[in-house]
């Protein structure tokens, strides 16, 4: 496959990723992750936010597949009141590039833009994403999901109660 | 609600026979017969509230800047907004802690913008103003001269520091009333159960890099209440106790709750549980995994070894969370950590998370520990987010309701009372003891009635 035609299959993955996201079909979502997939959250303001681990420093989400289940059931109830009703969700991907693919795992970036409207308030998340894919098949499925925030600070609404 | 009577304190008999304080502001309604306590909403509403607190809460209390461990070497520094000021806080070079207000002596510019560093100086941009680690003006960066060789002979010029700066256990407040009284008389009986938390490692803590920072629209003591109102916790975290009870050995012990709730004298507060969220300290759950289950009884047996059988297992398995009055909170539980909510206004709020942790922690247990704090805590937690949209709820429905008082009554009459003080209650945790002890405090402080100087 030449190097455009990988290009255009990560990002018609990315693509598909964010509308199940947006369209808050969650499970679906969930099942895009290997057994042992991960989804991360590093720290605001954090040098290397693309390989440094929890433990050298607090993440703000540092999901194994439990918490990814977790978080997905939880996020899926009427009790979940951060997201109850659900607020309307935009995910904008940008600049994808792919950084290394060995023909099992593949490396890429990308820009974001996340807008989450809610009771007249639109918040924006924005940063740049790492995915680490394992091909199969004609598609991927997800080993690692980092989304590394640029935002400097949390605010006005403070929390990330939305799956980036 | 699980029973958990045969625990509760019993009422005595001591309405309204011992003679307790009524309010003393405007701003709360005490009725010790009929066992109601209410705050009026414009606390959370009124800019002018907002002011005198400012004046009188935040210009006069003790208020936590930062832990020992953040500036850990020589020349580091960092800077925080604390009560309404920048402050730099920072590490001299000979070790010195200190802090300064962050601001040039010169014409007043912000001195440093930088969060956190390691610097031999400070150096303004403006007119290059250079101060060093002891906060003296070094250099004026006047080629042409135009100073006097004395111009600053009186030290007036150098960088202002805080009025008092005063630590416990590694835990440096700061207070801008130079006549304040010492740290550990203020703290008093909230010690011990800093001890607790403290004495949880022969190293001492540390606290962990990536604080989770976040800005709120809610009013700063809804924040507070908040953090020791245990009432709430199944209620409101539903969805995190049933997320809870997949990774504990017992699904019914998650969903046990017992325990105490208080004050602890001078508007410190806490509650304190048995509650099974699992704890990285000394208490595993199936969730932590194997491998860290022989760590974990190590550091219990360590615990039993140093403390004997009932300190060692207090540390080990109750829970615990406390408010330093005013604002800062120290959660011992999923996790530790450490909060502050710092007001900017009466409807927005800094809100600070910062993880602690034993200093040579095996890094399996850091982990672990880390891990099992995202569970519940900070803006991507399974609890977190439904407490800043709660917050936000209350500003949008205090703002335009005609509901003026607001109940703070829930277990009034059960509530045992030391010395005739509201402020050193105790009763059942699912109580508002902790609050009303918080609240008491509030009260006398903007009454006037608590200088908290010196005699």
């Amino acid at each position: 496959m030449s190097s455009d035609a990988m290009l255009r299959k990560v990002e018609r993955f990315l693509f598909d990723e964010a509308d199940l996201l947006d369209n808050w079909k969650l499970k679906e979502w969930e099942a895009l992750f290997v057994a042992d997939g991960h989804y991360y959250i590093p720290p605001l303001n954090t040098e290397n936010a693309d390989t440094i681990e929890q433990g050298e420093v607090l993440f703000l989400a540092h999901d194994d597949h439990r918490m990814i289940t977790g978080r997905v059931e939880r996020m899926l109830k009427k009790t979940a009141h951060v997201e109850s009703p659900h607020s309307n969700i935009l995910h904008m991907i940008t600049n994808i590039c792919i950084l290394e693919d060995d023909g099992k795992v593949l490396r890429c970036r990308s820009n974001f833009m996340v807008y989450r409207a809610r009771r007249g308030q639109i918040t924006n998340y924005m940063g740049r994403y790492f995915h680490t894919l394992a091909h199969e098949g004609e598609s991927f499925r997800i080993k690692e999901k980092r989304a590394c925030l640029s935002n400097d600070l949390l605010q006005p609404q403070g929390s990330i109660g939305i799956i980036l | 609600m699980p029973g958990n009577t045969e625990r509760a304190p019993t009422a005595k008999a001591q309405h309204p026979a011992r003679a307790l304080h009524g309010a003393l502001t405007d701003f709360i309604r005490i009725d010790d017969a009929n066992g109601r306590f209410e705050i009026n909403k414009r606390v959370f509403t009124d800019p002018a509230v907002f002011e005198k607190e400012r004046a009188l809460i935040f210009n006069k209390c003790w208020l936590y800047l930062g832990h020992e461990s953040e500036i850990r070497n020589p020349k580091d520094f960092l800077t925080r907004n604390i009560g309404g000021r920048s402050l730099i806080f920072n590490r001299d070079r000979n070790s010195k802690v200190h802090a300064f207000e962050n601001v040039c002596t010169h014409r007043g510019t912000s001195l440093e913008v930088r969060t956190h560093d390691n610097a031999n100086v400070f150096t303004c941009p403006y007119h290059g103003w250079v101060f060093d680690g002891e906060g003296v003006l070094r250099d004026q960066s006047s080629p042409a001269g135009g100073y006097d060789e004395g111009f600053n002979a009186d030290g007036r010029y150098n960088l202002m520091p805080v009025a008092r700066l005063e630590n416990y256990r590694g835990l440096y407040f700061v207070n801008f009333n130079p006549k304040a009284v010492d740290l550990v008389t203020y703290l008093g009986k909230s010690r011990e159960y800093l001890d607790l938390i403290f004495d949880q490692s022969e190293d001492g803590l540390e606290v962990v890099g990536g604080s989770q920072h976040l800005v709120n629209g809610g009013n700063w003591k809804v924040l507070t209440d908040n953090l020791v109102d245990a009432y709430h916790g199944n209620i409101l975290h539903s969805t995190y106790f049933e997320f809870l009870t997949s990774r504990t050995l017992d699904p019914k012990t998650a969903a046990t709750f017992l325990g105490f709730g208080g004050g602890l004298g001078h508007g410190h507060n806490y509650w304190e549980s048995t509650f099974a969220v699992g704890r990285p300290i000394a208490h595993w759950i199936p969730a932590f995994g194997e491998a860290a289950k022989p760590l974990i009884e190590a550091k219990k047996k360590e615990l039993m070894a140093r403390f004997g059988d009932e300190r060692g297992e207090r540390i080990a398995k109750t829970s615990r969370n406390m408010t330093i009055f005013p604002n800062m909170m120290i959660v011992d539980n999923v996790s530790i950590s450490i909060r502050t909510m710092y007001p900017e206004s009466e409807d927005r709020v800094h809100m600070n998370i910062w993880a602690m942790a034993p200093k040579n922690e095996p890094d399996l247990l850091r982990r672990v520990r880390l891990d099992n704090h995202l569970t519940f805590t900070g803006p991507a937690g399974f609890a977190h987010p439904d407490d800043y949209e709660i917050f936000e709820r209350m500003r949008e429905g205090n703002k335009t309701s005609t509901l003026e008082w607001q109940d703070y009554s829930k277990g009034m009459k059960a509530e045992e009372i030391e010395d005739g003080d509201r402020r050193k209650s105790r009763s059942d945790f699912l109580n508002e003891s902790q609050q009303r002890a918080w609240w008491t405090q509030w009260d006398r402080i903007i009454a006037g009635a608590e200088t908290l100087e010196q005699e």
